[in-house]
């Protein structure tokens, strides 16, 4: 076990005095299964094979120790990406919800929660498994469970537009915060959900994020997720994902910022006629390390898939895509598609592709393309023939490389902040000859 | 679709054709593996003490490594003290001279393999090594190899008569300690094949070994070298069959290829072992380690194969692209039925400039077969210009086997241009459609379609391997589709 390891472990098993909260008692044996099991295991190495090109030495450099305080006077929320109600989340701990909540829809600190036993938290909570090596910071997360929030969404409700800021204080320096979110959508209800990490806060902390919604029949989430986190920061998010029948997900993931970053999506189509859609655009420059595990099970018959990645790499930044599409048995009339692209703009960047399919039905339609490469030089010749010059012709082919992520997005401001962001952060990654 | 017409079941049932034991007394080594066993397998093949050294090294290294397990496989726990580690026909010790003087009884095996021995090799144009179990027994077109300054001989005869060949290149592919299943090989090798052709020669002819595993109870472990000298080209042929019988029977063989400065390797495999029955019950657990070395610029290395057979399957033959523009190729065809399972692909590391590989992989599932396609592209940081174009396509073929893809993909340099698609999906309905109200009858239809499926790999292989694919994946297949 890792020196890092062995000191969450430590603190793990002896929480500060007078901070253990009071929760359900299947909670509390919750956190002591996850929290034996991460003493046994660690955090993953990249002897393990969902980790294999994540390496945390740099996390082990600075990272020392657990939480922060849950509510301090730190830096103000960054200016919301789009309007509405949103959820202020700082160092891990629900800080504020601003702006009025739609009727139907209920928020509530994780906590609370836990300590009420609301209905169907104990089923989601358990349903994540702990046990394996590569599950270290999910065991870790569910060994500190209780901070974070429950968010709820009645049947037959559209929630609109719902944002959730992800900050960090000065106290969380040099620490790894843990928190969920647990997102509950009963059957026909919609909600649009999006997580902003944004702002300046503590450079050098990680916080270890787990999302888990459950989609009830015919409901509808589209997912958001913008993230362009100082240098030195370290994100580990896992969002699990579990659909009823005829359910809709869209993810839409940008990744523009931190020095290390983990991105697992996971979704399972649990009910037939579900539907998802999983796109992520990565922009890495410097030494950012941005690994992106994209995972859809197919479990009922009738489910459609899509995942889209784009890389764009500069410096000697590294990208990872790891795709899965895994077809179970009987999951017949499957349509599953993969496309991943990656454009290398400086000699030292790398990118890793594994674009994974695992089908064990035969009425299946599965296929996946991965391509790395630079930008077609015909492309600029006819560009610079009508009038650009070189850099513009790059900038402008590289956001349209980029492009399939957002425009797969419904129209309205969410998409175009997205884009803007996205453009913008193009723009930053500097001149495309690296 | 789903369901299967009578006729076309028990064509899907019919027993394994190659199914047959021949009679010959073997001296087999008791079962059990030991530094004593290994003295005793390079002391019988009367190998210098150099090589001996390096085998007992290899088994030293193989007593610390763990068998893989990242595989897509269900293996069931080998024991690897119940295998019998050497075994030669009798007259091993007294080598004949000639094929008259080879036994009737060998001949006749291989005759009915159809293996183009004899009269028959000379008519075919093809020099044979045949492998019976561990020692080689007879090779034709010597002479006339030898004319053109190739050495084709069995790996006991080249440690005899070329231990400077052997010993600079044995290992220089595949290290020792490459992986448990190459350790293991390396420790306890019996025979294979040795060839060598010198700069400039163009050999004359295809060269061809046909492997047969025939004593009960014994692991085959072959080593088998090529080494292809500046401007040299060659191709190469293995094919092989097992006679069927309920235990397991593990094989694990160790190709490696060297290809120096524009010289080119073509090795192409037709590979129809025994699979087990129906309920997965036997059949040949095959652990192979293939790599080819461009080592110098402009070489060209290209593996065909043909996986039909086998209970388990686990091969990925590679290309390391060290030198400037060379080449590496790999097609496939795997073909899973019953209760067969192969993880099968490649690597190709490009470690040269203006490298180019491509990689085209056909896995048909049929049955309750479990077909995986792994494969690495890997662009080093030197590599520039570097190219890979990969193709794994996957058909199924019934409601219980799986097809699964697991492609790394790792790039260094920002002028490589990588390119993987890979599709899944059950044999076309509307192909089987058209040639059926085309009056065209299912079976032949369905081999139809499977036969243009595989078309790309088909077409690298030696003209009488392509007749000899083409028509093992009719027979493998024939009623699985119903």
């Amino acid at each position: 076990m890792s020196e890092l390891a062995a000191i969450l472990a430590r603190e793990l098993a002896a929480p500060p005095a007078g901070e253990a909260p009071h929760l359900a008692p299947w909670a509390d044996g919750l956190r002591e299964r996850a929290r034996q099991d991460f003493s046994r295991n660690g955090l993953p190495s990249t002897r393990v094979e969902a980790w294999k090109y994540t390496s945390l030495r740099g996390l082990e450099r600075t990272i020392g120790a657990l939480g922060a305080l849950p509510a301090e006077t730190g830096p103000e929320a960054p200016p919301p990406l789009v309007d509405g109600p949103r959820l202020v989340v700082h160092n891990g701990q629900l800080a504020a919800v601003q702006g009025e909540v739609p009727t139907g829809v209920t928020i509530t600190d994780l906590r609370t929660a836990l300590a009420n036993d609301r209905e169907g938290l104990r089923e989601m909570l358990e349903s994540l498994p702990t046990d394996q090596p590569a599950d270290g910071f999910v065991a870790l997360n569910s060994a500190d469970l209780g901070p974070g929030v429950l968010v709820h969404v009645a049947a037959g409700t559209d929630a609109g537009r719902l944002l959730l800021q992800w900050c960090s204080g000065p106290s969380a320096a040099g620490r790894l915060c843990n928190s969920r979110v647990c997102v509950r959508l009963e059957p026909g209800a919609r909600l649009e959900l999006i997580e902003q990490f944004e702002g300046e806060g503590a450079a050098e902390h990680c916080l270890n994020a787990v999302t888990q919604v459950h989609l009830g029949e015919q409901a509808e989430l589209a997912h958001a997720c913008f993230q362009q986190w100082p240098r030195g920061s370290a994100l580990i998010a896992l969002r699990e994902i579990r659909q009823a029948a005829a359910s809709r997900y869209h993810y839409t993931g940008l990744d523009a910022g931190a020095s290390l970053v983990r991105h697992d999506v996971r979704t399972t189509l649990a009910g037939p006629g579900a539907g998802c859609r999983l796109d992520v655009a990565c922009l890495g420059m410097a030494r950012a390390h941005a690994d992106n595990h994209l995972q859809v099970t197919h479990e009922a018959g009738d489910c459609a898939s899509v995942q889209t990645f784009r890389g764009v790499l500069a410096g000697r930044a590294r990208a990872v895509f790891n795709g899965r599409v895994l077809v179970q048995p009987g999951a017949d009339g499957t349509d599953a598609s993969q496309s991943s692209a990656g454009l290398l703009l400086s000699p030292h960047a790398e990118i890793d592709a594994k674009p994974e399919l695992e089908i064990h039905a035969d009425e299946v339609t599965a296929s996946h393309g991965a391509t790395v490469g630079q930008l077609d030089e015909d492309a600029i010749f006819y560009l610079r023939s009508r009038g650009l010059d070189v850099e513009a012709a790059r900038q402008l082919l590289t956001m349209a490389f980029c492009r399939p992520v957002t425009d797969a997005m419904r129209p309205g401001p969410l998409r175009e902040a997205l884009s803007a962001r996205l453009d913008a952060a193009l723009q930053a990654l500097g001149s495309p000859h690296g | 679709m789903s369901k299967q017409s009578p006729s076309v079941e028990s064509l899907v049932q019919r027993s394994y054709r190659h199914g047959f034991v021949t009679d010959i007394e073997s001296e087999t080594v008791p079962p059990g593996l030991s530094e004593e066993v290994i003295r005793l397998i390079s002391a019988r093949k009367n190998e210098p003490e150099w090589l001996l050294e390096w085998r007992l090294e290899a088994y030293r290294q193989w007593q610390q490594m763990r068998q893989p397990d990242w595989a897509q496989l269900e293996i069931e726990p080998i024991d690897f003290q119940a295998i019998s580690y050497f075994s030669a026909p009798k007259s091993a010790q007294d080598r004949p001279r000639s094929l008259d003087e080879v036994d009737p009884k060998l001949l006749e095996t291989y005759d009915k393999l159809g293996v183009p021995l004899h009269e028959r090799a000379r008519l075919a144009g093809v020099a044979v090594d045949a492998v019976f179990d561990s020692v080689s027994v007879g090779t034709t077109f010597k002479e006339e190899l030898r004319k053109a300054g190739v050495i084709f001989c069995s790996m006991s005869e080249a440690v005899q008569d070329h231990p400077e060949l052997v010993r600079a290149y044995l290992g220089s592919v595949v290290p020792r300690s490459d992986n448990f299943f190459a350790a293991l090989n390396s420790a306890v090798f019996t025979d294979g094949s040795f060839v060598y052709v010198p700069r400039g020669v163009r050999c004359p002819m295809e060269l061809s070994t046909y492997f047969r595993i025939n004593a009960a109870e014994t692991g085959q472990f072959e080593r088998t070298l090529i080494v292809a000298e500046e401007g040299s080209h060659v191709s190469y042929l293995e094919g092989c069959t097992a006679p069927m019988r309920d235990e397991n029977q593990l094989h694990a063989a160790v190709v490696e290829l060297v290809a120096l400065d524009d010289a080119e390797i073509k090795y192409s495999t037709v590979q129809n072992w025994y699979p087990g029955d129906e309920q997965g019950v036997g059949g040949i657990y095959n652990f192979v380690t293939k790599r080819g070395d461009c080592r110098e610029a402009g070489a060209r290395i290209s593996w065909t194969q043909v996986e039909t057979g086998s209970a388990i399957t686990w091969k990925y033959p590679s290309c390391v692209l060290r030198g400037d523009d060379s080449v590496g190729e790999f097609y496939s065809v795997a073909l899973t039925n019953n209760r067969q399972q192969a993880d099968t692909g490649t690597k190709m590391i490009h470690l040269g400039k203006n490298t180019r590989s491509t990689i085209i992989s056909k896995g048909i599932s049929a049955g309750r077969g479990q077909n995986a396609y792994r494969g690495l592209v890997k662009i080093g940081k030197n590599a520039h210009n570097a190219r890979n174009f990969t193709q794994c396509d996957s058909m199924l073929i019934g409601k219980r086997c799986g097809a699964h893809t697991f492609p790394y993909i790792e790039v260094n340099n920002p002028s490589a241009k990588v390119e993987h698609e890979a599709t899944t999906s059950r044999i076309g309905e509307d192909q089987l459609f058209y040639c059926l109200q085309r009056g065209i009858c299912e079976e032949d239809a369905v081999s139809m379609i499977v036969d243009g499926f595989c078309k790309q790999v088909f077409r690298e292989l030696p003209m009488e391997f392509a007749v000899e694919a083409k028509a093992l994946l009719e027979v493998s297949l024939e009623g699985a589709v119903g």
